[in-house]
């Protein structure tokens, strides 16, 4: 602290007062948000690359809701739902925090299936992004569960009789599914034991591992940074490279070959277009910065990160969570609560899950026996799963890929498909 | 004479799915029907058919209830049969499934009928077997006339009729509320007691009682009101179109600030003074220059946001028209002045009057609770009262939900 020249290290050199002595904030915030730029939308399908910037928002406030919600709930199987009746009658903004916490909760999974759909559709589970696919899938596994248990929080008989079919159909599961059962329940029946083990994974264990699943999910995002286009590709300045290979070591496509120069001083790197995926590591490696971006079109790729990008995640951020309020104001009848609580000797007619374990409730119902129904299940989620492993490599563009186009949005229209005549 | 009476009997017999109007619970009935029917020492009206019209015509409620016997041994006095029962005797024997009624109208345990200055019973209002659901219009001068002049009832009768137009109207309110698919459970909840305390009001014959208890019942009206009005769905959909216009304000800010910041950048690229930039674009060769190219950025620059935004505030703009044409439809639809025959709501459960008798009991419990903790400077009695009315709230909610 010598206050000499005033050079970038100095600006950012913990002056900036008690927060910054210790936390050195302000160069973290250069470092890695005011002098960092990333890919920019172009066009208007491009604001499905927000819906994890959004989904990231609607779990905030899920937390938020549920922790209020928390305060005057009661996981008793004789109180559980007079408080939630009294939240809703007597608290103030009781209603809306409780319609709020229950459309956004299904507005998140929605969130959550676009996000993967749209990760899929433009290859950004490859090369340097695995990890990021992985922990994703299992964020979504893990927000379902956490729908599913919180699901029968209520203890009314559609809660109640739809936790009794969901906690059945896991017997099917080959040696444990006895034992897995009778975990969930904490007997043989559903009751009020079941009713805390599911408060108690809703509220504390369930949240804690999304937590730490985010966190890696994040870190791994912000290390290797948004994908670029399909379309795009990298190009290398052959007069700036000095053929140190560390583009060649870090490409998970093989898309850099080192070639000879003509007069075979030294070799030079070059992209194999067909293969290049774009994800962005070689541009990160190179130390002259060598490698750029290029698209068809005559559009600038890029944009600051501040304020231009924050701005358009914000746009979205603000626009879902106008959604989000006019559907708990307006239309929180959607929800369909039953004002019934649970009574374990009354078998209401119609039972039907939430809307996002329609399409597996029907595979159970089309297939033969519940056990080959589980089994396509978990086939169609071990292969999302290992999408990575099964799709490597090759180009991103949807145009030269018609098989994989064709098979991922086969998958999507059986999923609504299967969803909507779930629901009838 | 023989001749005409094994007739008649056929006639009967033959008819009873008629009388019966297609409830086959006669079959289940004593014989008593079979002969008082047609009875000539009943009198008239007959007392079959005024039951036939009454509210306890039912498959629970039978001729033996009240006259005694057996069904299959219906006239033999040593199988109980009493006949016509004792008047001094009514009281008691309507209060064997109306205790509550009973208990609020002799002011007295139900069974010490009799012992009070005036010799109306159950049956002077509400009739012996054509027993229907009692409204205002009972309280008139042929029927009060006989004992007292109508100027000491016209009073009580109007008290009753502002009472009974006032809860018609939290009603319809509460209606309206559920109709928005708003909570009403608590305000039911209210209401129920409220319907439960007008229809004792109706049996409180002590003048200086009915008014205490008339005034005391106006006063929670009057807090039942309040509650109705601060549920309106008015100010729930005026706050719902307040947050999501702010939403929607602070979206279309952030486009418009783009759409500005980005003529600026543009600029500045064209002059030369990009940001730092680390991941290069590469300008394919032949295209074109950078101020053009900027230029179709901006043309370029999606309209979704601003179509959302204009989707968002028509949306906002319907439902403000709805909601203030809702509520002027309301306010011109005008609560019934005239007195309507019912006192109590369509209650057709036949253990509804159980449950407004408990909720009634426990709305009492609880007012006592609070004069009892008005008066204590003990913290934990205070606090205890507080627990117990807890309890007793949800016990009530638990009542009414379960019906």
């Amino acid at each position: 602290m010598t206050g000499s020249s005033k050079d970038n290290n100095d600006r950012y050199s913990g002056n900036g007062g008690w927060f910054d002595r210790h936390f050195q904030w302000r160069r973290f915030l250069h470092d890695e948000v005011t002098s960092k730029s990333t890919i920019k939308h172009r066009s208007h399908w491009d604001y499905l690359r927000y819906s994890g910037t959004v989904a990231l928002a609607l779990v905030i406030i899920q937390a938020i809701t549920g922790l209020l919600l928390l305060l005057y709930y009661t996981p008793d199987a004789e109180m559980a739902f007079g408080s939630l009746t009294m939240i809703r009658n007597d608290i103030p903004f009781g209603m809306l925090f409780s319609n709020i916490h229950s459309i956004n909760s299904n507005l998140l999974i929605l969130t959550l299936f676009v996000h993967m759909f749209w990760i899929m559709i433009i290859s950004a589970h490859r090369g340097p992004r695995e990890p990021q696919w992985y922990g994703g899938v299992i964020l979504l596994l893990l927000m379902l569960l956490t729908g599913f248990s919180g699901y029968l929080l209520p203890w009314s008989q559609q809660s109640f009789w739809a936790c009794v079919i969901g906690t059945e159909s896991v017997k099917t599961i080959p040696l444990l599914g006895d034992s897995i059962a009778s975990l969930l329940r904490g007997g043989d029946s559903v009751n009020g034991v079941t009713l805390h083990r599911f408060f108690a994974f809703h509220v504390t264990f369930l949240p804690a591992c999304i937590s730490i699943m985010l966190w890696i999910h994040l870190k791994r995002v912000w290390k290797t940074g948004v994908i670029a286009p399909p379309d795009a590709r990298t190009r290398i300045d052959t007069d700036c490279c000095t053929g140190c290979r560390k583009c060649e070591r870090v490409c998970s496509f093989d898309a850099v070959k080192m070639t000879a120069i003509d007069n075979d001083e030294g070799r030079i790197a070059r992209i194999d277009m067909d293969v290049c995926n774009a994800c962005r590591a070689c541009i990160e490696v190179c130390p002259n910065q060598c490698i750029s971006l290029e698209t068809d079109y005559d559009d600038h790729l890029t944009e600051p990160i501040f304020p231009d990008n924050i701005i358009n995640r914000l746009k979205a951020v603000s626009a879902t969570i106008g959604l989000m309020f006019f559907s708990s104001f307006f239309l929180h009848w959607i929800l369909m609560r039953s004002k019934v609580p649970a009574d374990p000797m009354i078998t209401p007619d119609k039972i039907k899950p939430e809307w996002y374990f329609l399409a597996s409730y029907q595979v159970l119902k089309e297939l033969p026996s519940e056990r080959l129904g589980l089994l396509a299940i978990l086939a169609v989620v071990l292969l999302v799963f290992f999408l990575p492993v099964i799709d490597r490599s090759g180009p991103r563009r949807l145009k030269r890929r018609p098989l994989y186009l064709f098979l991922v949005g086969s998958g999507i229209a059986a999923f609504i498909y299967l969803s909507i005549k779930g629901l009838f | 004479m023989r001749a005409a009476r094994i007739i008649a009997l056929i006639a009967l017999v033959l008819s009873i799915p008629f009388i019966a109007s297609a409830q086959n619970f006669f079959i289940e009935q004593d014989m008593c029907v079979l002969c008082h029917l047609l009875g000539e020492n009943l009198g008239a009206p007959n007392p079959v058919i005024g039951w036939n019209r009454s509210v306890h015509f039912r498959p629970d409620s039978t001729c033996t209830d009240c006259h005694g016997g057996n069904k299959y041994f219906y006239s033999q006095i040593e199988r109980g049969h009493i006949g016509l029962p004792d008047p001094a005797g009514v009281i008691a024997q309507c209060a064997k499934c109306h205790s509550r009624e009973a208990a609020s109208f002799s002011n007295r345990p139900p069974g010490e009928a009799g012992k009070f200055n005036c010799t109306v019973t159950c049956i002077s209002c509400h009739d012996h077997h054509r027993v229907e659901k009692a409204g205002l219009e009972i309280i008139n001068q042929a029927r009060c006339g006989k004992c007292h002049a109508f100027d000491l009832v016209e009073p009580h009768k109007n008290a009753l009729a502002d009472l009974q137009e006032r809860i018609l109207s939290i009603q319809q309110r509460i209606g309206g509320i559920e109709d928005a698919h708003l909570p009403v459970e608590s305000l039911e909840m209210e209401l129920a007691v409220a319907w439960s305390g007008f229809a004792d009001l109706f049996h409180e014959k002590r003048s200086g009682e009915f008014r205490e208890t008339a005034t005391l019942q106006a006063e929670s009206l009057k807090d039942l009101e309040d509650r109705v009005k601060e549920a309106s769905p008015r100010k729930w959909n005026l706050s719902g179109l307040m947050v999501v216009g702010f939403f929607v304000t602070v979206t279309l800010f952030l486009i418009g600030y783009q759409s500005v910041a980005g003529s600026i950048e543009s600029g500045k690229e064209d002059t030369g003074m990009a940001q730092d930039n680390k991941i290069k674009t590469h300008q394919p060769s032949g295209g074109t220059s950078t101020s053009e190219a900027a230029k179709r950025g901006r043309r370029r620059r999606s309209p979704w946001g601003i179509r959302l935004a204009l989707l968002f505030a028509t949306i906002a703009l319907v439902l403000a028209i709805q909601g203030r044409f809702a509520s002027t439809h309301r306010a011109v639809k005008s609560v019934n002045k005239t007195v309507t025959r019912t006192v109590v709501p369509d209650l057709k459960k036949a253990n509804e009057r159980a449950m407004l008798n408990s909720l009634y009991e426990l709305k009492r419990i609880s007012v006592s609770l609070d004069e009892i903790r008005e008066t204590s400077t003990n913290e934990e009695i205070k606090s205890r009262i507080d627990q117990l009315k807890m309890d007793i709230d949800e016990l009530a909610v638990k009542i009414l939900v379960h019906e």
